[in-house]
């Protein structure tokens, strides 16, 4: 094993975690190719966030590895990653000057990531320029790239682009196969490329690169986080390496949430589930969004089975009421009070520490006085038990709303 | 001449927290040969788990590498240098004049990916021309590791008889300073005496200071790393004596929590 290649691997190994083989990337680079976009305005305020998360890794422009150099100071924090090359493709007509031609040009050497302490190298490689000669000329430029990256020890990304008027829906998957497989013959030592949608076709990608690490690019910024996150899911499903965020995190309300969730998917196993979950601590609440409910009534069936029933929605503690002709409206406990103080013998109370309702049954009267008041008429009595079905929010992580598939009920973070 | 890297690599054993750092010397087997807990360097390596950083040759760094993966493990810096000054009366073959010669270049230590390099600046050598050429030596490296953003330790030690108790501190002291003008990032140097004259000594090296000892002495390691931290230093860098404990993973984390609390 040559030295360049054990410098290469060890590189490597801090932005892959070589325990399970992904990685959580953050391309911070808007600037140099964008200008001014929200989120890089203060890069090292917006990056500062962004490191709370743990992300393993961070590219930015050489200007800004050399401005910023301290926020990778110390093994905790991320690696640092140098955009090798510049171009105008990501200006469509929505910036000012466009790109009518699409050009792109090398910035920085290995040796320029070396002498700034970098651990890797991002670089272009485009497909679907109008003149063939330009293609030509980037790969030429990729593959003397790459053996300056050998040479040195210095791990180089490649990120390659189908991009153009031919680049169509139907040739996308085709095509960015094309080009990682491609990357991976000019020596690419990781990749990351655009999601082709599903994941049949991302397997053969994955294929396609025979080992070498896919990480899929963020992209645009998803309606919701599930959202954002089942695409990852899918696509580690799929044998993805990880993911590199771009403005879905630089712009986004807490990046340090966002990709403290992420990880958990990628790095720990977390299910969406358990991500969106642990994105929230202390106590919480329901919060309905009834333009979203589909009337599935997922969320009746997994109260009743949470609280040790079988799937009997007559017994949950939240109903689903239709309302002709297609409207469905969720109806849950808002944490209101009313039948804690409305209780004659103190029977109902609030957890002191997560806000919950909690029913102490050696105290009940059985009165019913509760099923009368709940205004949100979540509150029945059981027959079997001879005792209220109170909603107690799960002790803290209301199923119901866990399992909603279209956040018609969301939790979050309750405030007195 | 840029010095980001440069900053960025000593911080990957210079803990930003409090700029201090222990630093465990693994590299033995090239100056003497197999080393009493060190034999089989891989398992060595993964229970090294309080060091910041590991002191490897090349040739091994070529072998272990796979150990040195992740962002959890220490950091590796590079021997760069040989001599057989470190085999005294005990050893199969005592040295009889020392010597010191280069192993590697700055170029070798960037491609390896290691956080630094490290090499001995040593003092008492019979014939000055022995000394010229180990400074020449040490120079030529720090140049070639500027150039290339690599940190640089450089191990100021005196040796043999023309050392007395007396002159110690001072060889000592014209040592590390001869070091440092020469280009070195970080001093190592061993104990001069007194707490007191230690404290003179961290004063007046305008680098990063740390206490080396080659560790065969478990009492003494622990007792010179307080007086290490007392005197402001940045830390320590222990030698192949530490290995001969059978319990050396917890000395190294007794020694970690006194440089670190």
């Amino acid at each position: 094993m040559s030295l360049s290649m054990v410098g290469k691997e060890i590189r490597l190994s801090k932005i892959i975690n070589p325990e399970d083989g992904r990685a959580v990337v953050v391309a911070a680079d808007h600037g140099f190719m964008l200008g001014v976009i929200p989120g890089v305005e203060n890069l090292e305020a917006t990056l500062r966030k962004i490191i709370l998360g743990g992300p393993d890794a961070i590219l930015v422009s050489p200007g800004q590895a050399r401005e910023l150099n301290h926020l990778f100071h110390g093994r905790d924090a991320p690696a640092l990653l140098v955009r090798s090359d510049w171009s105008n493709w990501g200006r469509d007509k929505t910036y000012t000057l466009p790109a009518r031609s699409v050009e792109r040009i090398g910035v920085a050497e290995a040796r320029d990531a070396l002498l700034l302490g970098a651990s890797g190298v991002v670089v272009y490689y485009f497909i679907g320029y109008g003149e063939e000669v330009k293609e030509a000329r980037h790969m030429e430029s990729l593959a003397a790239f790459a053996r300056g990256c050998d040479r040195i020890g210095m791990p180089f990304i490649v990120e390659p682009v189908p991009f153009g008027e031919r680049i169509t829906g139907a040739n996308f998957a085709e095509l960015v196969k094309v080009v990682v497989r491609a990357a991976v013959e000019a020596g690419a030592d990781a990749i990351k490329a655009p999601y082709t949608g599903d994941p049949e076709t991302f397997r053969e990608v994955v294929d396609a690169a025979e080992g070498v690490p896919v990480m899929i690019l963020g992209g645009a910024k998803a309606k919701t986080m599930r959202d954002a996150m089942e695409v990852v899911v899918e696509s580690l499903e799929a044998g993805g390496a990880g993911v590199v965020f771009g403005r879905q995190i630089v712009q986004a309300e807490d990046p340090t949430v966002f990709l403290t969730a992420m990880r958990g998917i990628v790095h720990e196993g977390k299910s969406i589930r358990e991500a969106l979950r642990a994105m929230i601590s202390g106590p919480v609440r329901i919060q309905v969004n009834r333009n979203n409910c589909i009337g599935c009534r997922i969320c009746e069936t997994i109260c009743t089975e949470s609280h040790g029933l079988s799937f009997i929605p007559s017994k949950a503690r939240l109903h689903v009421d239709y309302i002709p002709p297609s409207t469905y409206t969720p109806f849950v406990c808002t944490l209101c009070g009313i039948c804690v103080r409305e209780c004659p013998t103190q029977a109902l109370e609030f957890d002191e520490k997560l806000h919950y309702v909690r029913l102490i049954p050696e105290r009940c009267t059985k009165c019913r006085r509760c099923v009368e008041v709940c205004p949100m008429k979540v509150i029945r009595w059981d027959d079997v038990s001879d005792l209220p079905l109170v909603c107690d929010m799960c002790q803290g992580s209301p199923k119901c709303a866990e399992w909603c598939p279209t956040e018609a009920l969301k939790i979050t973070p309750y405030k007195a | 001449m840029t010095l980001t890297g440069r900053d960025l690599r000593l911080a990957e054993f210079l803990r930003p927290g409090d700029h201090r750092t222990l630093i465990v010397e693994m590299d033995r087997g090239l100056m003497l040969g197999p080393v009493q807990g060190l034999v089989r360097l891989g398992e060595a390596l993964e229970r090294v788990k309080g060091a910041d950083a590991v002191v490897l040759t090349l040739g091994q760094v070529k072998r272990v590498y796979g150990k040195l993966k992740g962002r959890t493990v220490p950091a590796p810096i590079i021997r760069a240098d040989w001599t057989n000054m470190l085999r005294g009366e005990g050893h199969a073959l005592p040295a009889l004049d020392v010597k010191h010669v280069m192993v590697a270049e700055a170029e070798d230590i960037a491609l390896s990916g290691a956080a630094a390099g490290a090499a001995f600046f040593l003092v008492g050598y019979d014939r000055d021309r022995d000394e010229a050429k180990n400074m020449e030596e040490v120079a030529r490296l720090a140049r070639g590791c500027a150039r290339l953003s690599i940190p640089l330790l450089v191990q100021a030690i005196p040796f043999g008889p023309r050392i007395t108790r007396d002159n110690l501190f001072d060889c000592i002291s014209m040592a590390a300073r001869m070091a440092l003008e020469a280009g070195a990032d970080l001093v190592a140097a061993p104990y001069p005496g007194s707490p007191q004259l230690l404290r003179e000594l961290v004063e007046s090296v305008r680098a990063p200071f740390l206490l080396w000892d080659r560790g065969y002495e478990a009492e003494k390691l622990e007792a010179l790393c307080r007086e290490a931290v007392d005197a402001g230093a940045a830390g320590m860098m222990v030698g192949e004596g530490l290995f001969t404990s059978p319990d050396w993973p917890e000395r190294l984390r007794i020694l970690e929590g006194l440089i670190h609390k």
